[in-house]
């Protein structure tokens, strides 16, 4: 994923216990379990649009690597794949909130009340439902 | 990893007649599940409709809220099959504990009253209405003191001053009846409503009429 389109660590959370929710009960829309996360982040149901902007590619300057049950050997693998410098999370570098703010459709209110990664991790929970 | 409805360390918080309530951890967070049970009296087909519904209802309502700048709690996940909605944990205590307690002052009573008048203003300029607005649906956040606007179960979009008018007045009904020497808290609410909605006027006195006939319309001739 690319990490200047990801609010906060929680927002990954989220995508992730919703894509393994659908991979268990067989209601993936996607094909695979980790295509599915990205798709999880959406705000909208228009694959191919999550894949566009979350998705990491190879003009992707920081990218987030996530991996369902990852034992060492792949941690390894992806390490020797992606050719950077691992950083914590926290220090990786700022996300691009302007489009965040179009993508989500986040206003100057919400953000009295909470903050950014807030108002995206709302849109998540609430995208099927919306 | 389980398909959690509502996992085993789950601890009941409390139950209504449409939910119960459960306190967990969601995503390395505090969160709370409000699961929405089967009514064994209704057609199953009609009851699971229902439900649904409600439970989409609700998160939107909530996230809605939000959008309109109402501290509302975050809505983390609906999961439509379990019937719950998973939502952020408000630490604090209800309004209602908080105007009980002995240290609760004047001073605090005008500032949630100020505080609740803008939320509400915002909520019904925003054509959203709340639906059961009680002390016990009001929270007092520990960090911060800020009132926050809890359960939209019964919430409903509408820009009717009708829908308004009996909104405010099933609030005073219930400020009356619970916090009988605390009435001023009331008129706190109103007088900032009046001052933030830009459409007090209309329920204003709409709310006037519904408060001399009752909740319901007569429908009567």
């Amino acid at each position: 994923m690319d990490a200047r389109a990801i609010a906060s660590l929680a927002c990954v959370e989220l995508a992730a216990y919703k894509a393994a929710l659908a991979c268990e009960r067989g209601a993936m829309v996607t094909r695979a379990v980790h295509s599915e996360l990205v798709f999880c982040l959406s705000p909208t149901r228009h694959i191919s649009e999550a894949f566009r902007r979350f998705g990491g590619d190879e003009n992707t300057r920081a990218l987030i690597v996530c991996k369902f049950d990852a034992n060492d050997e792949d941690l390894e693998r992806v390490r020797s794949v992606v050719k950077g410098e691992l950083v914590a999370f926290d220090a990786r570098p700022a996300v691009d909130e302007a489009a965040l703010k179009k993508w989500y459709k986040v206003h100057e209110n919400e953000l009295e009340i909470g903050s950014l990664a807030d108002a995206v991790l709302s849109r998540i929970a609430i995208r099927d439902v919306a | 990893m389980r398909a959690l409805g509502v996992d085993d360390a789950a601890r009941a918080l409390s139950q209504g007649a449409e939910a119960r309530v459960f306190a967990l951890e969601f995503c390395g967070r505090d969160a709370i599940c409000k699961q929405r049970f089967a009514k064994k009296y209704r057609l199953p087909a009609l009851d699971e409709r229902l439900t649904r519904a409600r439970l989409v209802g609700e998160a939107r309502a909530i996230v809605r809220a939000r959008k309109l700048g109402v501290r509302a709690p975050m809505v983390l996940h609906v999961d439509a099959n379990e019937a719950c909605v998973y939502m952020e944990r408000v630490a604090g205590v209800a309004l209602k504990e908080a105007l009980r307690r002995e240290t609760c002052t004047r001073e605090d009573i005008a500032r949630y009253g100020r505080e609740i008048g803008e939320a509400i203003s915002k909520l019904h300029d925003g054509g959203l209405v709340h639906g059961d607005l009680t002390t016990s649906n009001f929270m007092v956040r520990d960090d911060d003191g800020a009132v926050v606007v809890i359960d939209f179960g019964l919430s409903y979009p509408s820009a009717v001053p009708e829908d308004k008018g009996v909104d405010l007045y099933v609030l005073e009904r219930a400020i009356n009846a619970a916090h009988p020497s605390q009435t001023e808290l009331f008129d706190e609410i109103i007088a900032t409503y009046k001052k933030t909605s830009k459409m007090w006027c209309a329920t204003l006195n709409r709310f006037a009429e519904v408060r001399a006939r009752g909740r319901k319309r007569s429908m009567v001739g």
